[in-house]
């Protein structure tokens, strides 16, 4: 019931807004999407230590402590001594939020795809296999923790990578 | 002699059992087995499955040889899946709008046992177990908001799987990831801090402290040490038994 109230209230809404913008334009602020190109979202490499810039869900094995830094990739730690943990390295590995680790083999969302890195060497992450598009990559559809206008994604001009605050003008997707 | 054989292969099997606690409890490095993560993963590891949730689906991968996954199941689960937690042969996951928990008796396809809804609930919901018990939280604020909802630790009695049944519920704010450690529950709470609880009797969960100004997201407690993620970063913690968990150390988020 409260489903169909809210749709008839979010029709309404558009009915309203697009005869809005018959007489003017509506300029708000609102999200619009970052986008990546599927080559770019499967670019993969390690480089040295980095600092964190959004912390994400954390992993550990071993003495080995993992952080992963939301839609970039992954932070190695060696936490040995937990009051002094070492940085090791950073596995960029884009639009990645979570990870799992057996043995030597690091499993990790790449964008759409699911993808197995050997570790055995935390400072070359080496791509063992690639799974494209393993499963439907819907979070990126509107912007997490997000209420308001923004700009509806278009699949065509890639992946989202990320989302950025601007001024829209007639934004056609509202949360 | 049947006797005495029989004796070495106790013996023996008692050996490579303390080894393999030995294993599970020396914070070493050991390059073989499986880590640790913390509640809101959405991956999770048994045997030599690795199991996958998108926002409705279990998705099953065989990892026998673990450098080439291959998919072996999926399985329509529910509207909303947050998190994945994989305890003793079964998976409890948590849902918007409560808990499902699958027997993976057969590994590369997981089956339905059953799923709790709790009551008119709809919020983010991670989940842990121990023994038992399973450990549910239901947060409702920022996107989790979806209507009236009492955000709540909730205790549930999972010895049946196929009929877990509510034991407590406790009203706490703002609830995020959890980790249980014996009689010890610690509890994210976001910008209210960080929070320890004594859950030795189910039917009565005390407060034990509160760490207000440790944002915290999750947790993995680990053999006395506490791993805390939140947006200031990563902060470590040793912690016994009743007593005030003591700063090791911060890796700070600078981006």
């Amino acid at each position: 019931m409260r489903n169909i109230i809210n749709s008839l209230l979010l029709l309404s809404m558009c009915l309203v807004l697009s005869c809005e913008n018959k007489e003017q334009d509506l300029i708000v602020a609102g999200m619009k999407p970052v986008y990546i190109s599927a080559e770019e979202v499967r670019n993969l490499n390690t480089t040295g230590p980095v600092a964190i810039q959004e912390a994400g869900k954390i992993y550990t094995k071993g003495n080995l402590l993992f952080i992963n830094d939301r839609g970039r990739g992954v932070h190695v730690f060696d936490n040995s001594d937990p009051a002094a943990p070492q940085a090791i390295s950073f596995i960029n590995i884009p639009r990645n939020f979570d990870i799992a680790i057996k043995d030597n083999i690091l499993y990790a969302d790449n964008g759409p795809d699911l993808i197995a890195v050997d570790i055995s060497n935390p400072e070359n992450a080496q791509l063992t296999k690639r799974i494209e598009n393993a499963y439907a990559d819907e979070l990126v559809v509107f912007p997490p923790d997000y209420e308001g206008y923004f700009e509806c994604v278009d699949s065509e001009r890639g992946i989202v990578l990320d989302w950025e605050m601007t001024q829209l003008t007639n934004p056609e997707c509202r949360r | 002699m049947h006797l005495s054989n029989k004796a070495s292969i106790l013996l023996f099997s008692l050996l490579i059992l303390m080894l393999a606690g030995c294993e599970q409890d020396s914070i070493s490095y050991s390059p073989s087995g499986t880590g640790i993560a913390g509640s809101t993963a959405r991956f999770a590891i048994s045997g030599d499955h690795l199991y996958v949730i998108d926002r409705q689906n279990l998705k099953t991968y065989d990892i026998s040889n673990n450098a080439d996954p291959n998919f072996t199941n999926e399985t329509e689960v529910g509207p909303g899946i947050e998190t994945i937690f994989p305890y003793e042969e079964k998976l409890y996951l948590g849902a918007r709008n409560g808990m499902y928990i699958y027997d993976l008796s057969n590994p590369a396809q997981p089956s339905t046992e059953s799923s709790s809804f709790f009551s008119h609930f709809t919020g983010c919901d991670p989940v842990v177990v121990q023994d038992d018990i399973a450990y549910v939280t239901v947060r409702a604020s920022g996107s989790c908001q979806t209507g009236f909802v009492a955000e709540s630790l909730i205790m549930v009695d999972v010895s049946d799987s196929s009929n877990p049944l509510t034991i407590q519920e406790t009203q706490v704010e703002n609830p995020y990831g959890l980790g249980i450690d014996g009689n010890t529950l610690f509890l994210c709470q976001g910008d209210l801090g960080f929070s320890i609880w004594n859950v030795e009797d189910p039917d009565n969960p005390q407060m034990l402290q509160q760490l207000e100004d440790l944002h915290s997201i999750d947790v993995i407690p680990r053999n006395g040490l506490l791993m805390i993620i939140g947006q200031d970063g990563l902060y470590q913690y040793q912690y016994l038994d009743g007593q005030e968990p003591q700063y090791l150390s911060h890796i700070p988020v600078t981006g």
